[in-house]
This record gives C-alpha cells, sequence and structure tokens, in this order.
C-alpha cells in the first residue's frame, strides 16, 4: 500500500518534469503526420512524427507495411504498445534509436497543445 | 492488514543478536549455540581443518612454449572482424538537411537527386539486410489529354519501396489498368497517396511526372 502511493505519486513527478522540458516543435515540413488518437485527451501533447528525419536513416519498406500501416490513423500506437516493442518500439529501446523515457517525452509528443 | 514481511520482520535483527552474543562467549556456550542454529559446527578442540589447496596452486607452473605459427591462422578468425563505421550522412536537424540537399522547385530536398549524389544512404531495414535489385520499368500513362503524357519511374520508386507498397492496393499490375486524374491526386489518392504528404507534391512538381512539360527533348 505504501509502496504503491511512492510509485503512484514517483510516476505523475517525473511526468510532470517529462512534459515540463520546452516543446522542440519546427515549422512543420512535407512529411509529418500529426499523431493524436489520444493524446490530447489525455492532456499529453500530440505526436509529430517527421518523415524526414526517418527517410534519412531508413528506407520506406523497412517499416511499410510490416510495422506500421501505410494510412494515417490506421495504427492503434500506444504507450503500452510501444513499451511492448511494438510500432515505435521496434527501434525506439536505446540500441537502434533513441529510448522512450521521461527525457524525451517532448522529442516526439512536440506538437502544440490546442 | 500486516504482511507476512511484516509479521517476520522481527527476524534478522534477532538473528544478529544470536550471533553476536555467541561471538563474544566461551567456546563451549558458542558451540551450542551455534550448533543449535546452523549445521555442521565444529566442537570446540579440534584442530582446524588443513584447508584443501587447489591442487595445482603449489606447484610452479612452466613457461608456455613460444606459439609455433599455424599456417593460415591469422586468417580462420584470430581477429574478430571490427563492426564497419558507419560513413553514412546523418542529419539532426530539417535546416542541416535542406542546407546539404538539392532543392526541388518547391525549394524543398530533392529525395531522388540527393540519393543519386550521396547524401542519403538509408538503410533497407533494421536488421543488417541486403537492399532490394533496382526495377528499372518506365510506365508511360497515357493521358487522355494531348502532350499530359506521364512516365512513371519505377526506379525511383523501388529504391524506397517494396512492390507490395503499391502492388494491388494503390495499383494494379497492369500498364493502362488505373484510371488515374489530377482531381484523385490532389484528393490523395493513386500517385497522391504519397505525393503531397511525404513525397514531392503534385502542385510544384509537374516536370518530373509530366516528361513533355519538362522541355521540348521529352
Ligand atoms: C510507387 C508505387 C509502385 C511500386 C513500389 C511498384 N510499382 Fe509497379 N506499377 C506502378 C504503377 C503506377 C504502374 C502503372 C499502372 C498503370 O499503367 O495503370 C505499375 C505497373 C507495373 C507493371 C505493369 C507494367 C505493364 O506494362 O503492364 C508491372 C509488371 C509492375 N508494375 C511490377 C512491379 C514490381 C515487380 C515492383 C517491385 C519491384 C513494382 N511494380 C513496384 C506503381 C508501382
Ligand atoms: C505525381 C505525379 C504528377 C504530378 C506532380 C502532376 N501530375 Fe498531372 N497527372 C498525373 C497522372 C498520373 C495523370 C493521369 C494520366 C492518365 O490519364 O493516365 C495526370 C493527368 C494530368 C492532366 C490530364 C487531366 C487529368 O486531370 O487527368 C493534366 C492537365 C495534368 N495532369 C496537369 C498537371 C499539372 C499542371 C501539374 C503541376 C501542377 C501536374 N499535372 C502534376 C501525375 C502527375
Ligand atoms: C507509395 C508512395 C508513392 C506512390 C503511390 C507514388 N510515388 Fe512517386 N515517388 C515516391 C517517393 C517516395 C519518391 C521519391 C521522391 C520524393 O520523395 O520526393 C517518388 C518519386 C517519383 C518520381 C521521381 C522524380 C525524379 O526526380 O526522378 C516520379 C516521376 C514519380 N514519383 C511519379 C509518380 C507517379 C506518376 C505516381 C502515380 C502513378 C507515383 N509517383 C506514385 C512515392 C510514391
Amino acid at each position: 500500500m505504501k509502496r504503491n502511493v511512492w510509485r503512484r505519486t514517483g510516476f505523475v513527478s517525473m511526468l510532470t518534469v517529462g512534459l515540463a522540458i520546452p516543446s522542440q516543435a519546427t515549422d512543420p515540413v512535407l512529411g509529418d503526420v500529426r499523431m493524436d488518437r489520444l493524446s490530447t485527451t489525455n492532456a499529453i501533447p500530440p505526436v509529430v512524427f517527421p518523415h524526414w528525419k526517418h527517410r534519412t536513416e531508413f528506407r520506406c519498406y523497412a517499416c511499410h507495411p510490416e510495422i506500421f500501416e501505410m494510412r494515417a490513423g490506421a495504427n492503434a500506437v500506444s504507450m503500452d504498445a510501444i513499451s511492448r516493442g511494438e510500432f515505435c518500439g521496434a527501434c525506439h529501446d536505446g540500441h537502434t534509436a533513441f529510448a522512450v523515457g521521461f527525457d524525451s517525452c517532448r522529442t516526439c509528443h512536440s506538437g502544440a497543445e490546442q | 492488514m500486516p504482511g507476512r514481511s511484516q509479521r517476520w520482520g522481527f527476524a534478522p535483527p534477532a538473528l544478529w543478536c544470536i550471533l553476536v552474543l555467541a561471538a563474544g562467549c566461551s567456546p563451549e556456550v558458542r558451540y551450542r549455540v551455534l550448533s543449535g542454529v546452523f549445521d555442521g559446527v565444529p566442537p570446540p578442540g579440534t584442530p582446524p581443518k588443513e584447508r584443501l589447496r587447489h591442487p595445482r596452486s603449489g606447484t610452479i607452473p612452466e613457461p608456455a612454449p613460444p606459439p609455433v605459427p599455424v599456417p593460415g591462422a591469422e586468417l580462420a578468425g584470430a581477429e574478430i572482424p571490427e563492426e564497419p563505421e558507419d560513413l553514412r550522412p546523418h542529419y539532426e536537424t530539417f535546416a542541416e538537411l535542406v542546407a546539404a540537399f538539392p532543392a526541388d522547385a518547391s525549394g524543398g530536398p530533392d529525395w531522388v537527386e540527393a540519393v543519386r549524389r550521396g547524401l542519403a544512404d538509408p538503410l533497407p531495414s533494421i536488421e543488417p539486410g541486403e537492399p532490394l535489385a533496382p526495377f528499372p520499368l518506365n510506365v508511360r500513362l497515357r493521358s487522355a489529354v494531348p502532350g499530359f503524357d506521364v512516365v512513371f519511374p519505377h526506379a525511383a520508386h523501388t529504391y524506397w519501396l517494396r512492390c507490395d507498397n503499391c502492388h494491388q492496393e494503390i495499383f494494379v499490375m497492369r500498364a493502362g489498368a488505373n484510371p488515374i486524374s489530377m482531381t484523385k491526386i490532389f484528393r490523395g489518392e493513386a500517385c497522391g497517396r504519397c505525393h503531397g504528404t511525404v513525397a514531392f507534391a503534385a502542385e510544384t512538381g509537374c516536370p518530373r511526372c509530366h516528361v513533355r512539360m519538362a522541355g521540348p527533348a521529352g
């Protein structure tokens, strides 16, 4: 019971710190995909996926269609799925690309709040 | 509700007390207390057992003979091959990429030309793997409007995309079997699935698709 409370307050404060880091949002680029299936309804800034950045590292068929179906909104991405190694988690594991963690929230949740 | 660990939380300190007390007593008391807690405590008065030495530790090892060179040993995996150095170009920000890449008609980066010049060298897959072979088939899409024929270059696409990214979901694999128009493209269908969303947009790229618009030679 005591430990649970600790874990929960720890999570919330780390999340607050993570999201307090200012957004790295830049001007929109051709290929940016805004992903906001769950974020805004959960009071989290939306994700902007930059195709340009991924294209310099991988060809389209490294991800399409096995990891991501090639249609905006067709992929049920969630933080749970990512931590299971699905979708973004296939690469963002700290090995192929930077890991998903409380110091990197704003790298992906870079969209402007509405 | 007290958990199992709370009920037995006194156990480690009590054990420590027994051990500390036992250490400070006479040999007989120490033996009685300790043998109540542990098995195999030697009774007082037994001479300390001689430690078993490692059989080899007493002898002086003979110096190893100098290695006899085996022909071909240096080739047979004697050296672990180093991981190849990553010489591919990387870009931290989009501004960096725009500065390095050739620009297309819209001012954006021209990915086809950049790949040709080696400014981008994306990997074919997450796991190490070989890229697909180039597929140099050009398909002419004849337009009902004279002068607006399109040449679809497979080569520029198969560098990035696999056949099943387009066939048969977006395009049926037969020349002339796909009714395409600019209206569809601007709506985001056919070529517009990619051109205008991730690849160069139709609004500014007319001559790249409509070869006759590229100049008198086309
Ligand atoms: C970017 C999408 C795209 C990709 C990727 C692609 N194709 Fe095509 N393909 C087309 C289009 C567009 C046509 C023309 C269809 C038409 O004329 O209506 C075509 C036509 C064809 C045709 C018919 C040619 C003819 O003369 O009838 C063949 C065969 C073909 N593709 C094979 C392939 C193979 C093999 C691959 C993988 C190496 C491939 N395509 C990858 C878009 C693509
Ligand atoms: C991504 C490639 C692409 C780009 C860029 C593009 N077009 Fe097209 N266009 C097509 C295709 C494909 C067709 C259909 C050809 C056919 O009839 O099969 C077409 C058809 C047309 C037609 C015939 C009428 C119609 O709507 O089908 C006209 C006119 C035309 N394009 C003008 C333009 C102009 C002007 C531009 C630049 C603003 C442009 N296109 C840019 C691919 C392109
Ligand atoms: C599945 C995505 C996809 C589809 C569908 C697609 N393209 Fe492309 N196309 C690309 C990509 C990616 C490039 C690389 C250039 C870029 O990203 O700007 C490209 C490049 C091209 C080029 C190369 C221009 C050059 O400089 O050599 C032409 C021409 C072209 N596309 C025409 C077409 C036409 C015509 C169609 C429809 C019949 C079509 N494309 C459909 C993704 C696509």
